[in-house]
Protein backbone atom coordinates (compact mmCIF):
# COMPACT_ATOMS: atom_id res chain seq x y z
CA UNK A 1 0.00 0.00 0.00
CA UNK A 2 1.25 3.48 -0.44
CA UNK A 3 2.70 5.29 1.95
CA UNK A 4 4.08 8.73 2.90
CA UNK A 5 6.71 9.09 5.95
CA UNK A 6 7.96 12.64 6.82
CA UNK A 7 9.40 13.45 9.93
CA UNK A 8 10.15 17.25 10.01
CA UNK A 9 11.09 20.09 13.36
CA UNK A 10 8.27 21.94 14.50
CA UNK A 11 8.30 24.94 12.30
CA UNK A 12 5.34 25.95 9.64
CA UNK A 13 8.01 26.47 7.02
CA UNK A 14 8.30 23.45 6.48
CA UNK A 15 4.41 23.44 5.26
CA UNK A 16 5.69 24.38 1.38
CA UNK A 17 7.76 21.63 1.00
CA UNK A 18 4.92 19.11 2.45
CA UNK A 19 2.70 20.53 -0.04
CA UNK A 20 5.05 19.03 -2.69
CA UNK A 21 5.49 15.75 -1.27
CA UNK A 22 1.71 15.51 -0.37
CA UNK A 23 0.60 16.60 -4.03
CA UNK A 24 3.13 14.08 -5.24
CA UNK A 25 2.10 11.43 -3.63
CA UNK A 26 -2.18 11.75 -4.34
CA UNK A 27 -0.80 12.56 -8.45
CA UNK A 28 1.47 9.29 -8.33
CA UNK A 29 -1.21 7.16 -6.04
CA UNK A 30 -4.33 8.97 -5.51
CA UNK A 31 -5.70 10.05 -8.69
CA UNK A 32 -8.61 7.48 -9.43
CA UNK A 33 -9.50 7.76 -5.89
CA UNK A 34 -12.35 10.41 -6.45
CA UNK A 35 -10.46 12.17 -3.03
CA UNK A 36 -10.84 16.11 -2.89
CA UNK A 37 -7.14 16.51 -2.63
CA UNK A 38 -7.37 20.52 -2.03
CA UNK A 39 -9.92 19.63 1.12
CA UNK A 40 -7.57 16.72 2.29
CA UNK A 41 -5.10 19.40 2.38
CA UNK A 42 -6.36 21.37 4.07
CA UNK A 43 -7.09 19.43 6.85
CA UNK A 44 -3.43 17.86 7.18
CA UNK A 45 -2.31 21.29 7.32
CA UNK A 46 -4.33 21.98 10.53
CA UNK A 47 -3.28 18.83 12.65
CA UNK A 48 -0.14 20.00 10.91
CA UNK A 49 -0.01 23.43 12.51
CA UNK A 50 -1.59 22.75 15.81
CA UNK A 51 1.32 19.73 16.38
CA UNK A 52 3.65 22.24 15.33
CA UNK A 53 2.28 25.15 17.42
CA UNK A 54 0.29 23.70 20.54
CA UNK A 55 1.83 20.43 20.81
CA UNK A 56 5.30 21.26 20.24
CA UNK A 57 5.09 24.34 21.18
CA UNK A 58 7.27 25.76 17.91
CA UNK A 59 10.11 23.93 19.25
CA UNK A 60 12.34 23.13 16.47
CA UNK A 61 14.13 20.41 18.33
CA UNK A 62 10.89 18.38 18.88
CA UNK A 63 10.06 16.64 15.47
CA UNK A 64 6.33 15.94 13.93
CA UNK A 65 5.72 12.79 12.26
CA UNK A 66 3.47 12.58 9.44
CA UNK A 67 2.43 9.63 7.41
CA UNK A 68 -0.31 9.55 4.38
CA UNK A 69 -1.14 5.82 3.71
CA UNK A 70 -3.72 4.93 0.72
CA UNK A 71 -5.51 1.54 0.76
CA UNK A 72 -7.92 0.30 -1.48
CA UNK A 73 -10.93 2.32 -0.31
CA UNK A 74 -9.43 4.77 2.41
CA UNK A 75 -6.85 7.52 3.24
CA UNK A 76 -5.31 7.63 6.34
CA UNK A 77 -3.24 10.25 8.01
CA UNK A 78 -1.31 10.15 11.24
CA UNK A 79 0.22 13.33 12.76
CA UNK A 80 2.42 12.54 15.87
CA UNK A 81 4.16 15.65 18.31
CA UNK A 82 5.54 15.48 21.67
CA UNK A 83 2.89 17.60 22.84
CA UNK A 84 1.02 16.56 26.50
CA UNK A 85 -2.11 16.72 24.99
CA UNK A 86 -5.64 18.74 25.42
CA UNK A 87 -9.33 17.89 25.91
CA UNK A 88 -10.95 18.04 22.67
CA UNK A 89 -14.25 18.12 24.19
CA UNK A 90 -13.88 21.78 25.78
CA UNK A 91 -13.46 23.12 21.70
CA UNK A 92 -16.04 25.55 21.46
CA UNK A 93 -17.80 25.66 17.90
CA UNK A 94 -16.25 28.60 15.99
CA UNK A 95 -19.38 28.93 14.13
CA UNK A 96 -21.42 29.51 17.15
CA UNK A 97 -22.62 33.44 17.37
CA UNK A 98 -20.78 33.91 20.30
CA UNK A 99 -17.24 33.02 18.94
CA UNK A 100 -17.90 33.45 15.51
CA UNK A 101 -15.32 36.48 15.48
CA UNK A 102 -12.89 34.66 18.00
CA UNK A 103 -9.39 34.67 15.79
CA UNK A 104 -8.84 31.12 16.54
CA UNK A 105 -10.25 27.75 17.21
CA UNK A 106 -11.69 26.69 13.45
CA UNK A 107 -8.51 24.24 13.24
CA UNK A 108 -10.19 21.12 14.21
CA UNK A 109 -13.54 22.25 13.11
CA UNK A 110 -12.42 22.27 9.49
CA UNK A 111 -10.53 19.13 10.09
CA UNK A 112 -13.76 17.48 11.06
CA UNK A 113 -15.60 18.52 8.54
CA UNK A 114 -13.18 18.07 5.66
CA UNK A 115 -12.48 14.35 6.94
CA UNK A 116 -14.93 11.40 7.40
CA UNK A 117 -12.99 10.37 11.22
CA UNK A 118 -10.62 12.60 13.44
CA UNK A 119 -9.60 11.41 16.51
CA UNK A 120 -6.72 12.40 19.15
CA UNK A 121 -5.18 9.90 21.77
CA UNK A 122 -2.88 10.86 24.08
CA UNK A 123 -0.03 9.29 25.26
CA UNK A 124 3.21 9.89 27.79
CA UNK A 125 5.06 12.34 25.70
CA UNK A 126 3.04 11.85 22.23
CA UNK A 127 -0.23 12.96 21.17
CA UNK A 128 -1.53 11.11 17.86
CA UNK A 129 -4.24 13.06 15.51
CA UNK A 130 -5.42 10.18 13.25
CA UNK A 131 -7.72 11.25 10.46
CA UNK A 132 -9.37 9.21 7.55
CA UNK A 133 -11.40 9.46 4.83
CA UNK A 134 -13.12 7.21 2.09
CA UNK A 135 -12.20 6.80 -1.31
CA UNK A 136 -15.44 6.75 -2.83
CA UNK A 137 -18.76 8.79 -1.92
CA UNK A 138 -20.11 12.12 -1.42
CA UNK A 139 -19.00 14.38 1.76
CA UNK A 140 -21.38 17.52 2.92
CA UNK A 141 -23.25 16.81 -0.35
CA UNK A 142 -20.12 18.22 -2.39
CA UNK A 143 -18.53 16.02 -5.26
CA UNK A 144 -15.01 14.93 -4.48
CA UNK A 145 -12.61 16.13 -7.45
CA UNK B 1 1.36 34.50 -0.25
CA UNK B 2 1.66 37.50 -2.65
CA UNK B 3 -0.39 40.76 -2.71
CA UNK B 4 -1.16 44.23 -4.57
CA UNK B 5 -3.15 47.06 -4.63
CA UNK B 6 -4.87 46.68 -7.50
CA UNK B 7 -7.56 49.38 -7.42
CA UNK B 8 -7.84 52.56 -5.15
CA UNK B 9 -10.57 55.05 -5.09
CA UNK B 10 -10.80 57.90 -1.48
CA UNK B 11 -10.67 55.41 1.28
CA UNK B 12 -11.76 52.05 -0.68
CA UNK B 13 -8.85 49.79 -2.15
CA UNK B 14 -9.32 46.73 -3.78
CA UNK B 15 -6.02 43.69 -2.20
CA UNK B 16 -5.24 40.79 -4.48
CA UNK B 17 -3.88 37.65 -3.19
CA UNK B 18 -1.96 35.46 -5.03
CA UNK B 19 -1.39 31.41 -3.59
CA UNK B 20 -1.93 29.57 -0.17
CA UNK B 21 -3.14 32.56 2.67
CA UNK B 22 -2.06 29.55 5.54
CA UNK B 23 -0.47 30.72 9.07
CA UNK B 24 3.43 31.60 7.80
CA UNK B 25 1.22 34.90 6.11
CA UNK B 26 -1.18 35.63 8.84
CA UNK B 27 1.42 38.66 10.26
CA UNK B 28 2.09 39.83 6.69
CA UNK B 29 -1.91 40.48 6.18
CA UNK B 30 -2.27 42.18 9.26
CA UNK B 31 1.31 44.15 8.83
CA UNK B 32 -0.33 45.42 5.39
CA UNK B 33 -3.19 46.80 7.13
CA UNK B 34 -1.71 48.91 9.46
CA UNK B 35 0.95 49.76 7.26
CA UNK B 36 0.29 50.01 4.28
CA UNK B 37 -3.53 50.79 4.12
CA UNK B 38 -4.44 52.83 7.14
CA UNK B 39 -1.81 55.63 6.66
CA UNK B 40 -3.25 56.48 3.43
CA UNK B 41 -6.67 56.65 5.07
CA UNK B 42 -7.86 53.10 3.58
CA UNK B 43 -10.78 51.77 5.64
CA UNK B 44 -12.98 50.38 3.11
CA UNK B 45 -11.29 46.82 1.68
CA UNK B 46 -12.42 44.23 -0.70
CA UNK B 47 -10.15 41.26 -0.47
CA UNK B 48 -10.25 39.79 -4.07
CA UNK B 49 -9.55 35.95 -3.30
CA UNK B 50 -9.69 34.72 -7.01
CA UNK B 51 -6.77 33.50 -7.00
CA UNK B 52 -6.07 32.42 -4.20
CA UNK B 53 -5.66 28.50 -3.65
CA UNK B 54 -6.46 27.85 -0.20
CA UNK B 55 -6.62 29.63 3.11
CA UNK B 56 -6.40 27.72 6.41
CA UNK B 57 -7.71 28.45 9.84
CA UNK B 58 -5.01 31.12 10.45
CA UNK B 59 -5.64 32.84 7.45
CA UNK B 60 -8.99 33.20 7.93
CA UNK B 61 -7.85 34.64 11.34
CA UNK B 62 -6.02 36.70 9.66
CA UNK B 63 -9.21 37.75 8.08
CA UNK B 64 -10.86 38.25 11.17
CA UNK B 65 -8.13 40.56 12.79
CA UNK B 66 -7.85 42.75 9.33
CA UNK B 67 -11.60 43.40 9.33
CA UNK B 68 -11.23 44.17 13.40
CA UNK B 69 -8.84 46.62 12.48
CA UNK B 70 -10.64 48.39 9.99
CA UNK B 71 -13.68 48.46 12.00
CA UNK B 72 -11.77 50.21 14.76
CA UNK B 73 -11.05 52.60 12.04
CA UNK B 74 -14.70 53.20 10.77
CA UNK B 75 -13.89 51.03 7.98
CA UNK B 76 -15.22 47.58 6.68
CA UNK B 77 -13.43 44.44 5.44
CA UNK B 78 -15.33 42.52 2.10
CA UNK B 79 -14.65 39.12 0.68
CA UNK B 80 -14.92 38.87 -3.12
CA UNK B 81 -14.58 36.21 -5.94
CA UNK B 82 -13.38 33.23 -3.91
CA UNK B 83 -13.26 29.98 -5.96
CA UNK B 84 -16.12 27.66 -5.45
CA UNK B 85 -13.53 25.55 -2.96
CA UNK B 86 -12.35 28.70 -1.23
CA UNK B 87 -16.01 29.78 -0.94
CA UNK B 88 -16.86 25.83 0.47
CA UNK B 89 -14.15 26.57 3.07
CA UNK B 90 -15.54 30.23 4.23
CA UNK B 91 -18.94 28.74 4.72
CA UNK B 92 -17.85 25.75 6.41
CA UNK B 93 -16.07 28.17 9.11
CA UNK B 94 -18.60 30.29 9.44
CA UNK B 95 -18.06 33.61 7.20
CA UNK B 96 -20.43 33.63 5.37
CA UNK B 97 -22.20 34.87 8.59
CA UNK B 98 -20.19 37.82 9.48
CA UNK B 99 -18.15 38.38 6.26
CA UNK B 100 -20.06 40.20 3.05
CA UNK B 101 -18.80 38.02 0.26
CA UNK B 102 -19.28 38.87 -3.35
CA UNK B 103 -19.47 36.37 -6.23
CA UNK B 104 -17.76 39.00 -8.18
CA UNK B 105 -15.44 41.63 -8.10
CA UNK B 106 -17.66 44.16 -9.48
CA UNK B 107 -20.27 43.34 -7.22
CA UNK B 108 -18.55 44.19 -4.16
CA UNK B 109 -17.11 47.34 -5.54
CA UNK B 110 -20.42 48.65 -6.05
CA UNK B 111 -21.73 47.56 -2.82
CA UNK B 112 -18.68 48.64 -0.74
CA UNK B 113 -18.55 52.49 -1.17
CA UNK B 114 -16.22 52.79 -4.20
Amino acid sequence: MPRLMLSFPSQTTYLSPIELFYRKFMSDFASGSGLCTDEIFLALVEGIVNAVKHGNKEDPGLNVDMELLLTDTELHITIKDRGTGFFPESLADPTHPDNIALPGGRGIFLMKRLMDQVEYSFHPGETVLKMRIACRGGKNGMERH
Amino acid sequence: MEWSVTEETGKTAVVLFTGNINVNDEPAVIQMVKDVLLPKGTVFVIFDLSRVEYVDSAGMGSFLAARSILNKNSGELALASPTPKIEKILSLAGFNKIFKIYDTLDEAKRKVAL
